[in-house]
């Protein structure tokens, strides 16, 4: 490991009624791929830390453009801000946030819905802020 | 030794300067195409460019491509990092003569090893070790920094007088320099003098002399990098 704290621990499992959902095991689907991401960023969680934030504010900015995109019917618009979108989600091992984006750019017009799209972005965005402690 | 990344995307140019920034690397960073070539064009000289594929203003193969078609920018190895690759990019980018691809999301032991074989083989292709140069030419070190001094030299004052000397006075400088630089074991440099004595307007002979006096200057600094005790 470089200098820097290690990233941190994967979170114990949660059971009881209202607790969200716990992370897809694979991680082609995971809110937060922690093996690829401590690869990618040395296991520096300072520097991980670093490009979250960055990452966080992106996805703030992005997610309501790629919604009002699909909710108006601007497909080149939204498709575009999803491309953005899913390669810094890639590189912060957000891959379900990614697979979303993926589904915008490879969309026809109406196939998918704004709403419905959104709430599940916006939850893969909240699983992987939850499991990955960048706040 | 400076390592240039185009990305539009920030993340992406944070994570791939945290994995290919350790010392004595430089990075500079770029945020699009356009961005890196002017920076190019004002004067950056990397040892390798990293750079993404789809960006807005000017994406990668453009960038790549002109690069190719400068007189001194078309040596600089391109190593193309994109999340997809279409048959087509893949073609331009072959056609280009790209050095490395490396698919998004990078990991980071495939992406130094693929950055480190072609800083490698540039290294290899631009110049002989000075070790091995001042073997063969039976030196000292301190010899053969005085070489490269002279040569440095040369290559400068012919850049200062190129707007007042004779054409065939030129010439004959061009001819000299490249000598120099062969013997003196710099390849890259002697290649670029041939490509000015061969072709090129008189503004590219000039650019290109000017390039020979900064890869002399790199070879200076690792000469006198090595401590005193090794010499």
């Amino acid at each position: 490991m470089t200098a820097g704290a290690d990233l941190p621990p994967r979170p114990a499992p949660q059971g009881g009624e209202g607790d969200r959902p716990p992370a897809q095991p694979s991680a082609a689907g995971a809110v937060f791929d922690r093996d690829a991401v401590t690869e990618r960023f040395l296991g520096n969680a300072s520097l991980f830390g670093r490009a979250a934030q960055v990452f966080l504010r992106q996805a703030g900015d992005a997610l309501p453009q790629i919604e009002a995109g699909l909710a108006s019917g601007d497909l080149g618009a939204a498709r575009r801000q999803a491309h953005l979108l899913r390669g810094s989600a890639l590189t912060m091992g957000a891959n379900r946030l990614a697979q979303l984006c993926q589904q915008v750019e490879l969309a026809s017009d109406g196939a998918v819905p704004a709403p419905a799209w959104a709430v599940q972005a916006r939850s893969a965005l909240e699983g992987f802020v939850r499991e990955s402690h960048v706040i | 030794m400076k390592i240039l990344i185009v990305d539009d995307d920030e993340v992406a140019r944070m994570a791939l300067s945290i994995n290919l920034g350790a010392a004595p690397v430089e990075i500079v960073q770029a945020c699009d195409g356009q961005q890196a070539w002017e920076m190019l064009t004002g004067g950056l000289r990397p040892s390798i460019c990293c750079s993404d594929v789809a960006m807005p203003r000017m994406d990668g193969i453009e960038l790549m491509q002109r690069a190719r078609a400068h007189p001194v920018l078309r040596h600089i190895p391109f190593v193309l990092i994109s999340s997809a690759a279409s048959r087509e990019t893949v073609e331009a980018a072959a056609a280009g003569g790209v050095a490395g691809y490396i698919l998004k999301p990078f990991m980071a032991v495939q992406t130094r090893a693929t950055v480190d074989r072609v800083i490698h083989e540039r290294r290899v292709a631009q110049a002989e070790h000075f070790l091995v140069t001042r073997r063969r030419l039976d030196v000292g070190l301190d010899q053969l920094e005085q070489l490269l001094c002279v040569l440095k030299a040369d290559a400068g004052s012919w850049v200062e007088d190129s707007a007042s000397a004779e054409v065939e006075a030129a010439a004959r400088g061009l001819q000299r320099l490249q000598g120099a630089s062969a013997v003196l074991g710099l390849w890259h440099c002697a290649s670029m003098l041939q490509q000015a004595q061969d072709s090129g307007s008189a503004a590219d002979r000039v650019q290109i002399v000017q390039e020979v006096v900064q890869r002399v200057d790199e070879q200076l600094t690792e000469v006198r990098q090595l401590s005193p005790s090794a010499r």
